[in-house]
């Protein structure tokens, strides 16, 4: 590193100074540059160009098939399917791991002595892998003789082959990603409660406020931003979900957990068709950014920021 | 302590009563699923295939454990995690230090731009970056390599712009001294930047710590040989091969979630720091 | 590349040793080549395989085969082909039958009948006999005039029921047509005190094997153009009256409470018969030594007959006989592919496929090596393992038998498994069901006949 460079020598044209800035300034900010081109950008243009592509299943005999391939997926009802499969996943996984995640941060937002050791186990679910959720809850959710169905014949409660039942597999699946998403939320939460200043309850008692009031004009909407980033986190989360599907159900029964990203895994990589997959991909990016503006736009509206 | 504050302490103790009885009840059910995991790991594989469930190991088969570390090559597949989750971390801390350094102290032509450019790159997900970059690791013969499954994730821009934001809180007047000592970008970013820094750096350390180590789809995708299995894929594939050894598989899921939680125990403030930062950032 | 690798390919047959073609170089161990094997053989087989494998490691000092567990033949594949052209690609893999046309059109093996040939051709070398191969088996992995790959663990479906119980229900001998069975499930169930049952008479499983197989024992091609073999298959024949027999029937036993359908595990079924649940279950004969060896002596209660079917006509009908091939990959150079070879040979003699049968229950490659120790006493023992290959040996040997050759064949089976499952718990009719199998099958069909041209 020059050190006259930055040191605030007054020489040169503001061109000359312009160059002198971008070569002190590239050494900081090439290593992530490159790889961002490289990993993300590259990848981006790449998948585009792979969707006009046909190959053999061995990624060779590269032929333009135009748009067909985007056509397929725009028309095709599996695809489609699986939209309605990881859209329907987002619900039985967001909505359950926010509710829980607020109820037992404001369960363990208290000064009571020991209530550390609360938050921490409630908290610990963050730890937790996929891979770890899905082997603990592949064996709960046994047909034969998992716990589950013990637990719910005792109980009177009809038992179910939860994973290999059309009806069943998703939200089996998605009970183990909330169990997985509690701790996240959980910690995100107690620390949104944290941030809403002491005075708001305060005043809101001299008013005579209940606590249902209480909760309802105070804590909500100060914890608005955070539900909204739990939530949008759960969706992207969601969206994302792999390897609980990968080790539990592997897609079926009858695609009932066919999400979008085991899809996109099945047609690349068991089916071969990177062409039909990478097609897929992009049509995905497209309607995730589309979601993502219109998230942002409706939370403008209705998110009360501090 | 008077007899009438200990009453008044032992009354308020008797309230607390309900709460308490929530919170353990909240607790045991959160829990339940590691606990029965915990108590699986040591029965005795025949105990598998009978009904009803036991919820204590009657007589707990604790070799599983040894099993786990010897028969299935666990501490292989903790090692390759441990290096795969220690070069992203170090690798992410890194460039992301450099680029938010850059982005707050330093003045060049597109800053701003450049800075948006970074944070675009976290609305492309990362699906759609999945084929061609497992096309990328392909052709640089990189399967089966500690950097197929470390580079593609050495940079973040979640981390830059998570330092970013502490950096531009530190004085401005720190700068302007290191400028007048005659401090280079580099040295005043070591010697200053970092140690006021501390904090931050944990932060996105523990949070990319905690990633890495959990991954699952990429690793799946670049490991043909099974020594270089990461402790997810290891645990997932032992799960469906060794069936009639599901009680080591359980032991050693055990031993690979460990490690996680006592990081999250240990660092949990650092931890949350990290998670919070997009959601109070108003 | 591709030519290069097929320069390497003719070097390898005329040459006796050969320089690093390929993908990196010669892999060494101590010395010797090292030939990568990548299989699919975890528990007792894995066991079996390792056997072989430490016999001829210590059988000559050249070569070093060293065996890699990759999970199951999809997850091999998977990794083969993202393998393809780099260092990590083994010399040697164990794949399952039905993705013999993949691996033709990969371009990326060498068939074992080049091996066979320039054995032929090198005095001083011993030739595999191939007259004493399994001949159904040979006709399987033969495409093209060639043998691709060398059959190695060959098995197929059978019916397992208790025996106990049917001497209980009066039944004397197994049944041997769909019809046959839904009679003798009427007499196995059996009802609690309360009226819920606690006996069904077969437990089932999803797999579309089971409908390769019974559309086979039907004497009916799976895929058209002589099931693959005699030009490229366009079509699967699925909603044929064959194939509408089999999902008719499926969908009546389990509709009537005389079957259970326990999901794609076919283990699940099997542990239905075991633990008395059900009545009889169909699994595949590889199932059979892991239930022995686990029951013992108390395995004499558990039958096994030939798989049923509806009947053929003119017994034109009988098994498929796939299992798995061992397969020698061309990106690898000629040294390691020359071990892969000699490995191969030393798997199939006689004598070491008697003692594969003994570990695993997969029948032998070898004819001779049924009456050799100790494959001829395990037969004595559980006679089980002799019924069982009676419906091999007596399958006649024709397309419909040979077994279907189709390039996107998992993508066909998960179209098949589909179709069970509508039937099923879907609500379809087993025509409709079928026809839309069909129909997504073909489309996938024609789109991997259009990428490989």
């Amino acid at each position: 590193m020059s050190e006259e460079t930055m040191a605030g020598r007054r020489v040169g044209s503001p061109r000359a100074r312009a160059i002198r800035q971008t070569v002190a300034a590239a050494p900081f900010l090439l290593p992530s540059l490159v790889l961002f081109a490289v990993f993300v950008f590259y990848p981006l243009v790449r998948s585009i160009w792979l969707g006009f592509h046909a190959t053999d299943p061995f990624g060779r005999n590269e032929v333009w098939v135009g748009t067909a391939q985007y056509h397929d997926v725009l028309t095709s009802s599996d695809f489609r399917h699986s939209l309605l499969v990881s859209g329907q996943f987002a619900l039985y996984t967001v909505i359950p791991a926010t509710a829980i995640g607020l109820y037992l941060a404001l369960l363990s937002h208290r000064r009571l002595p020991g209530i550390v050791i609360f938050r921490t186990i409630f908290s610990s679910t963050v730890a937790t892998s996929v891979a770890v959720s899905s082997v603990v809850w592949l064996l709960m959710l046994n047909p034969s003789v998992g716990v589950l169905n013990y637990v719910l014949g005792k109980g009177g409660v009809p038992t179910e082959s939860w994973l290999t039942s059309p009806t069943w597999a998703l939200p089996a699946v998605a009970m183990t990603t909330v169990w997985m998403n509690i701790g996240f939320a959980t910690i995100v939460i107690l620390a949104g409660l944290q941030n809403i200043p002491e005075e708001l309850y305060e005043s809101a008692r001299v008013d005579g406020a209940g606590r249902w009031s209480e909760f309802l004009h105070v804590t909500l909407p100060g914890l608005s931003p955070t539900l909204l980033f739990v939530s949008v986190v759960g969706v992207i989360f969601a969206f994302e979900s792999f390897g609980q599907i990968q080790i539990l159900t592997q897609g079926g029964p009858l695609d009932a957990t066919n999400v979008i990203v085991y899809s996109i895994y099945r047609e690349a990589f068991l089916h071969y068709n990177i062409g039909l997959a990478s097609a897929q991909a992009v049509v995905l990016f497209v309607i995730v950014l589309l979601l993502t503006l219109l998230q942002f736009g409706v939370a403008r509206r209705w998110v009360f920021y501090q | 302590m008077t007899r009438q504050s200990a009453g008044r302490a032992a009354l308020r103790l008797l309230g607390w009563l309900p709460l308490y009885a929530l919170l353990a009840a909240s607790a045991a059910v959160v829990m339940f699923p590691l606990y029965m995991t915990v108590v699986d790991s040591l029965q005795p594989i025949a105990k598998f295939l009978t009904f009803p469930p036991d919820f204590w190991p009657h007589t707990p088969v604790w070799s599983n454990y040894r099993a786990a570390m010897t028969s299935i090559p666990m501490p292989r597949y903790m090692a390759n995690s441990l290096i795969m989750a220690t070069v992203i971390t170090v690798g992410e801390v890194v460039t992301a230090a450099l680029a938010a350094y850059a982005f707050s102290f330093m003045r060049f032509p597109f800053r701003t731009p450049l800075f948006f450019l970074f944070l675009s790159t976290m609305m492309v997900p990362w699906e759609i970056s999945i084929i061609p970059n497992f096309q990328t690791i392909q052709r640089l013969n990189w399967l089966d390599t500690y950097q197929g499954l470390t580079v593609p994730f050495l940079a973040t821009a979640f981390g830059t712009f998570l330092l970013r934001q502490h950096f531009m809180s530190l004085p401005r007047e720190l700068k302007d001294a290191a400028d007048i000592d005659g401090y280079g970008d580099l040295r005043f970013l070591l010697s200053v930047v970092v140690p006021l820094s501390r904090a931050a750096l944990a932060t996105l350390a523990v949070f990319a710590f905690l990633q890495a180590w959990n991954q699952y789809l990429w690793p799946l995708l670049v490991t043909n040989d099974p020594n270089m299995r990461t402790v997810q894929i290891g645990i997932a594939s032992l799960q469906s091969e060794e069936v009639q050894r599901t009680n080591v598989v359980l032991a050693g899921t055990i031993l690979a979630l460990l490690p996680m939680l006592a990081l999250v125990i240990a660092f949990q403030r650092f931890l949350v720091r990290g998670l919070t930062a997009g959601a109070l950032k108003g | 590349m591709r030519r290069l690798a097929a320069l390497c390919a003719v070097f390898a047959l005329t040459l006796a040793a050969g320089s690093g073609c390929g993908s990196g170089g010669v892999r060494y161990s101590h010395g010797r080549v090292e030939v990568r094997l990548w299989h699919s053989m975890s528990g007792v087989t894995g066991d079996a395989l390792k056997k072989i494998v430490d016999g001829f490691n210590a059988s000559q000092s050249e070569y070093t085969v060293v065996p890699i567990f990759q999970g199951g033949y999809a997850d091999s594949l998977k990794k083969l082909v993202s393998s393809l052209d780099t260092s990590s690609m083994p010399a040697l893999i164990q794949l399952d039958d039905i993705e013999l046309r993949f691996m033709v059109d990969s371009h990326a093996i060498v068939p074992a009948q080049d091996f066979v040939d320039a054995d032929a051709r090198t005095p001083g070398s011993h030739p595999a006999n191939l007259a004493d191969f399994e001949p159904r088996a040979l006709d399987y992995y033969t495409l093209n005039g060639k043998l691709q790959a060398m059959p190695f663990n060959l098995s197929g479906p059978v019916l397992y029921y208790d025996r106990d119980v049917f001497a209980q229900a009066g039944i004397d001998h197994p049944p041997a047509t769909l019809d046959e069975v839904r009679a003798d499930a009427q007499r196995l169930l059996l009802h609690n005190p309360d009226g819920s049952l606690k006996r069904n008479g077969i437990a089932l499983s999803i797999n579309g094997w089971w409908l390769e197989q019974m559309m086979a024992k039907q004497g009916a091609l799976f895929a058209n153009n002589g099931n693959g073999r005699q030009g490229l298959a366009t079509k699967v024949l699925i909603d044929s009256p064959a194939g509408i027999a089999v999902l008719s029937w499926w969908q009546q036993m389990v509709r009537s409470g005389l079957a259970t359908n326990v999901g794609t595990s076919g283990l699940q079924s099997l542990l239905a018969v075991v633990t008395g649940k059900s009545g009889m279950a169909i699994e595949s004969v590889s199932a059979l030594r892991a239930i022995v060896l686990a029951l013992g002596p108390a395995s004499a209660r558990l039958g096994v007959a030939p798989m049923p079917a509806p009947p053929a006509p003119d017994n034109s009908g009988g098994m498929v006989l796939g299992g798995a091939a061992m397969w020698i990959m061309k990106g690898r150079p000629l040294a390691e592919q020359r071990g892969a070879w000699e490995f191969l040979k030393y798997a199939t003699q006689p004598q070491v496929q008697a003692q594969w049968h003994y570990d695993t229950g997969y029948f032998p490659v070898r004819v001779s090596a049924w009456d050799l120790e100790p494959a001829a006493s395990l037969h004595r023992q559980y006679p089980q393992f002799a019924i069982a290959h009676d419906q091999v040996v007596r399958s006649p040997r024709n397309l419909a038998t040979a077994g279907a050759v189709i390039g996107p064949f998992t993508q066909v089976r998960e179209y098949e498994q589909t179709a069970f499952e509508q039937v099923l718990v879907g609500g379809k009719t087993p025509q409709e069901a079928l026809a839309t199998a069909a129909k997504d099958a073909d489309r996938a069909i024609a789109r991997y006949n259009r990428s490989v041209r």
